[in-house]
């Protein structure tokens, strides 16, 4: 509505703390922004200088924490990698956070700085560390501290319940990486992952095969695989959008980097079955986690359905690239851990932009129910264009960098097709070109769905209409990852070659780029003919005369309430796949303040509806798992007396079985 | 080299004037059908592009909540669509826009003409182009996934993964065989679902509970319904085209025909004046096949109920089981 802009904003929305108090916040930020800086400017040359070749990891430095216990830390390209990604969003975060939490100053806001920072720090020792140790305790500081951050709202019960299950899942996953290492480090007689490597070929078949699935289990967790995903949906509506974007750019990808880490450094050649049990899994994960996303209106938790989807995608290009090893065709192997490479750079990217993006609406409007909002394109225009930017990355949209992500993994599935030995081969990779293609379609519908939601028509509510333009730092961020996809689309072959030459260090020589003159040729064959039609319809026919008039909506006057929902709009989807989410939906009469006269007077009686979607893996494992748990720590507890005593009593009792433990066999 | 890219403009042009002005003809063709099997006479086959004409030169009305969007879209679509009709071999083998062609970009630039016009719809604001947006999107979902498996048939079988040169090889590399014949079912029924026509959808109807396509340009007029209309008219065209020259290939046919005609055995050094005599027979023969395909689908739409919609999805998961069994067959000789 055009009569709509009235710009009386609520006050807290527009609070700003007073620049003095956020002095130490600025200093945190300023300073880990030069530290990152140098870091990315030294990853980069040492990723374009190091030799592909050299992937054994040089050690940089060890020390001893304990006696036989190391700290050890070293950097080959995989690490690097992974650490440029963490750096650069670490980068962009620094901006952005200056802008979001504006509202907190003093000590408050300087200990934040320094929790987002100390995150971030421990995503970089996770791919530095080089023993399993070291390994473990980043691991956990990371969750933990991913933890403490998203807990910020969490005096508030559906929080603390998200939050819950989020620490229950994630150290139990964690427990099963320590179960893997520990075998890993009986097999070996090390800790370090040199020394772990070094016995990696006399590894028996059946044990490799139980560390490959402890594996996946413990970083599939963090990964977001289905059945593991239920915690990605709690969690990442609840953390501040800086901290998503963190988590679904880099944190789950970590999974994915201990996967490669295990499977390539640590475990012999990765069998047949590895690599089809991957692919199901991600198959699985990308189809089922966009069709979780179907229903939800709380645009974090579509996007953080959207990365469940993503990481199936990730899972799939990696496991086919086992299957193409398992069939001989090496450079097909390549090029889909190439493929894997290219599409993790390209989610970093846009998915942290969205996040971000999302972040900006949150904090402009206060809320993040997409039906709540709309026509915000007139209020921030720049905001709009990046964040269609990003969307169509997401959906797909054919000269952008995330099609082109995509794209290489259709056509090398194609090639995959034609080198598969039999039959059944054949039929089995029919399936992920499928998983593709319909998770792609999806991702479409829904991308656009929440774009137009956002930005296009009427306002839906009060805060849509007041919403007051965004902190210079936070759309400077997004300027930031808008630029850098830009540039990932219009020249792929640079993304490519830094994929390809990560897929060099795993031993595995990708096809050449098979695709660089696509987005020019696009824009050299699109605009001329747009220009052609356009010129050729105005010469014929002159200036339109447009006269604006509200839109038909059966004779009354048009209202924002009957603009389309989230939920409206993919009811007929969700309908078709009620089976798989297991979806109800609950209608019940409510009286709302919100409809005006004029549709009251047609509309006697006004139905809330409310739809439930039944996550299986939620209710089926995530549930009793976090129940068990609690329950069984609700029984030791019982040893927590209070009684100095008692603990003295089970300190020496502990001891006296290790002694037993240690002691020679004659006593046994 | 001069007389490549002389041939090569002539294709374009001469297959952009085919695309252009024989696709509203198509929907006349099948219009006029309809109306001679009710037992009307019916319109002139030519008033589809009477109606295109008409709407160009009329006043435009837009939604007050309309954004920039809305606006540029129907240029958008109408472009990309042509991009695609100039993709695929038509009237001769030679192909205007080749590296358009490779089968999944083909797709996905077919899907961002449907993103294009639900967010156009969207953009108004108003209920029924946000009714018929969300039934674009889901039969959408469906459709591409079903055109994603009968496409990779086709290119399997060329043994490329560029769609012009598959489509060309097809009728050549399979023998009428079980693969075929399910592979034909499976395309005719992705041609009328892409095509919005009934059992999927009904170009006709005005009524809220029925309508899709129609729901999403409602509110749409002038030049800017014109031209989306025209790119319906153009995406029918690409479909229907597609699928005679897949199942029912001519380019040998012309081609010998020219070399006849123009009194040349060898067909390799061919003059320009015989590439034209085989485009223009190219395209007679494209005609008359396009002919018969318009009053077949005329015949199913007068011979059919329009399904309801969530039957739909069961009619293109049949074009995906029987695209995948051709697949199957294809493979099992």
């Amino acid at each position: 509505m055009r009569s709509a802009q009235s710009t009386n904003c609520p006050s807290d929305r527009m609070y700003v703390a007073p620049r003095s108090s956020r002095l130490w916040a600025g200093f945190v930020y300023i300073l880990f922004f030069m530290i990152y800086a140098a870091s990315f400017v030294w990853l980069l040359t040492y990723l374009s200088s190091s030799s592909p070749l050299s992937h054994r990891s040089d050690i940089l430095f060890t020390y001893a924490v304990l006696p036989d216990v190391y700290w050890t830390v070293g950097l080959d390209r995989l690490s690097a990698f992974f650490a440029l990604i963490i750096v650069f969003l670490g980068l962009i975060v620094q901006v952005y956070a200056w802008g979001y939490e504006q509202k907190v100053g003093g000590f408050k806001g300087f200990f934040e700085g320094l929790l987002l920072n100390a995150f971030i720090v421990s995503m970089l020792l996770v791919v530095l560390a080089r023993d399993m140790f070291f390994f473990l305790w980043a691991w956990e500081t990371m969750s933990l501290l991913s933890f403490v951050l998203l807990m910020k709202k969490g005096d508030e019960p559906a929080v603390a319940k998200a939050g819950t299950l989020y620490v229950i899942m994630t150290h139990t996953a964690t427990g099963f990486l320590f179960i893997m290492f520990l075998i890993l480090a009986r097999l070996s007689g090390g800790s370090t992952f040199p020394e772990m490597a070094h016995m990696r070929f006399y590894i028996p078949p059946s044990l490799a095969a139980g560390i490959f699935v402890l594996a996946v289990i413990g970083f599939g967790t963090k990964a977001g695989l289905v059945p593991f995903h239920s915690w990605l949906p709690e969690a990442h509506p609840l953390a501040p959008s800086h901290v998503s974007a963190l988590m679904s750019g880099v944190m789950i990808t970590l999974g994915y980097y201990g996967l490669l880490r295990i499977v390539y450094d640590l475990l012999p050649p990765a069998p047949l079955w590895w690599g089809i049990l991957l692919m199901v899994i991600g198959a699985a994960t990308a189809f089922l986690g966009i069709l979780y996303g179907l229903t939800t209106s709380n645009i974090k938790r579509f996007l953080a359905y959207s990365s469940i989807e993503n990481s199936g995608l990730l899972a799939l290009a990696l496991g086919s690239a086992w299957v193409a090893k398992a069939w001989g065709a090496d450079e097909l192997a390549g090029t889909f851990i190439a493929a894997f490479f290219f599409h993790l750079i390209v989610h970093a990217l846009f998915k942290s932009g969205l996040f971000l993006g999302a972040g900006v609406i949150e904090h402009v409007t206060g809320t993040l129910d997409v039906d709540k909002l709309g026509g915000l394109m007139r209020r921030m225009p720049d905001v709009a264009t990046m964040m269609s930017l990003f969307f169509a990355t997401m959906a797909l949209i054919p000269p952008l960098a995330g099609f082109t992500g995509e794209w290489i993994m259709y056509r090398s599935y194609l090639d995959l097709l034609r080198v598969s030995p039999d039959v059944l081969g054949k039929m089995g990779v029919l399936m992920p070109i499928l998983v593709l293609a319909f998770s792609g379609m999806m991702t479409m519908g829904l991308a656009l769905k929440h774009f137009a939601l956002i930005f296009l028509a009427a306002p839906r509510s009060k805060e849509a209409q007041t919403a007051y333009p965004a902190s210079i730092f936070m759309r400077l961020a997004l300027y930031v990852v808008a630029f850098f996809l830009l540039v990932l689309s219009a020249s792929p072959a640079l993304t490519y070659h830094l994929s390809a030459s990560l897929a060099l260090s795993f031993g595995l020589m990708p096809r050449e780029p098979f695709f660089t003159e696509f987005f020019p040729l696009w824009l050299v064959t699109s605009i001329p003919v747009l220009l052609l039609v356009f010129i050729t319809v105005r010469l014929k026919f002159g200036r339109p005369k447009v006269v604006h008039e509200p839109i038909w909506a059966c004779g009354i006057s048009p209202h924002p309430h009957v603009q389309v929902t989230s939920y409206a709009y993919s009811q007929s989807l969700a309908l078709l796949f009620k089976r798989i989410l297991g979806f109800k939906i609950v209608y019940r009469r409510v009286s709302s303040e919100q409809v005006d006269e004029d549709v009251k007077k047609y509309v006697p009686v006004r139905l809330f509806h409310q739809s439930k979607l039944k996550d299986w893996a939620y209710e089926g494992l995530y549930v009793p798992l976090a129940r068990y748990i609690v329950r069984a720590s609700e029984r030791i507890r019982r040893i927590q007396s209070g009684n100095v005593q008692m603990y003295l009593a089970i300190l020496f009792s502990v001891l006296l079985l290790l002694l037993w433990w240690i002691s020679p066999r004659f006593w046994r | 080299m001069m007389n490549e890219l002389i041939r090569l403009v002539w294709i374009t042009l001469a297959q952009a004037f085919v695309v252009l002005f024989f696709s509203p003809l198509f929907n006349g063709v099948i219009q006029k059908t309809k109306a001679l099997r009710t037992g009307r006479w019916g319109a002139p086959v030519v008033q589809p592009f009477y109606d295109l004409l008409k709407w160009f030169k009329k006043d435009v009305t837009l939604a007050e909540t309309h954004s920039v969007l809305t606006v540029c879209v129907p240029y958008a679509v109408f472009t990309l669509m042509l991009l695609l009709n100039m993709s695929v071999p038509m009237i001769s083998t030679a192909v205007p826009i080749a590296w358009l062609s490779d089968v999944f970009v083909f797709i996905y630039v077919l899907a961002t003409v449907v993103v294009l016009l639900a967010l156009a719809a969207l953009d108004q604001g108003g209920g029924f182009g946000a009714l018929g947006s969300s039934r674009e999107m889901m039969l959408n979902f469906f459709i591409e996934g079903a055109l994603m498996a009968t496409l990779l048939v086709i290119v399997y079988a060329g043994g490329t993964e560029s769609l012009a040169l598959s489509i060309v090889t097809y009728g050549k590399v399979t023998n009428l065989g079980i693969s075929y014949f399910l592979l034909l079912l499976a395309f005719f029924l992705l041609v009328v679902a892409e095509m919005g026509r009934i059992p999927v959808d009904n170009p006709d109807t005005h009524l809220e509970l029925t309508m899709v396509h129609e729901g999403m340009v409602l509110e749409y007029s002038g030049r800017y319904l014109s031209l989306v209309m025209w790119t319906q008219m153009m995406k029918s065209w690409l479909f229907a085209s597609m699928f005679v020259n897949v199942f029912f290939p001519s380019w040998d046919l012309s081609k010998a025909l020219a070399a006849f005609l123009i009194g040349q055995s060898n067909y390799e050094t061919v003059s320009f004046a015989g590439t034209v005599l085989e485009t223009l027979l190219g395209t007679i023969f494209l005609l008359l096949k396009m002919l018969a395909l318009g009053i077949i689908i005329g015949w199913v739409e007068t011979t059919f109920a329009k399904m309801r919609l969530f039957k739909v999805p069961q009619l293109l998961g049949a074009a995906l089981m029987l695209a995948l069994l051709s697949f199957l067959a294809s493979l099992t000789p």
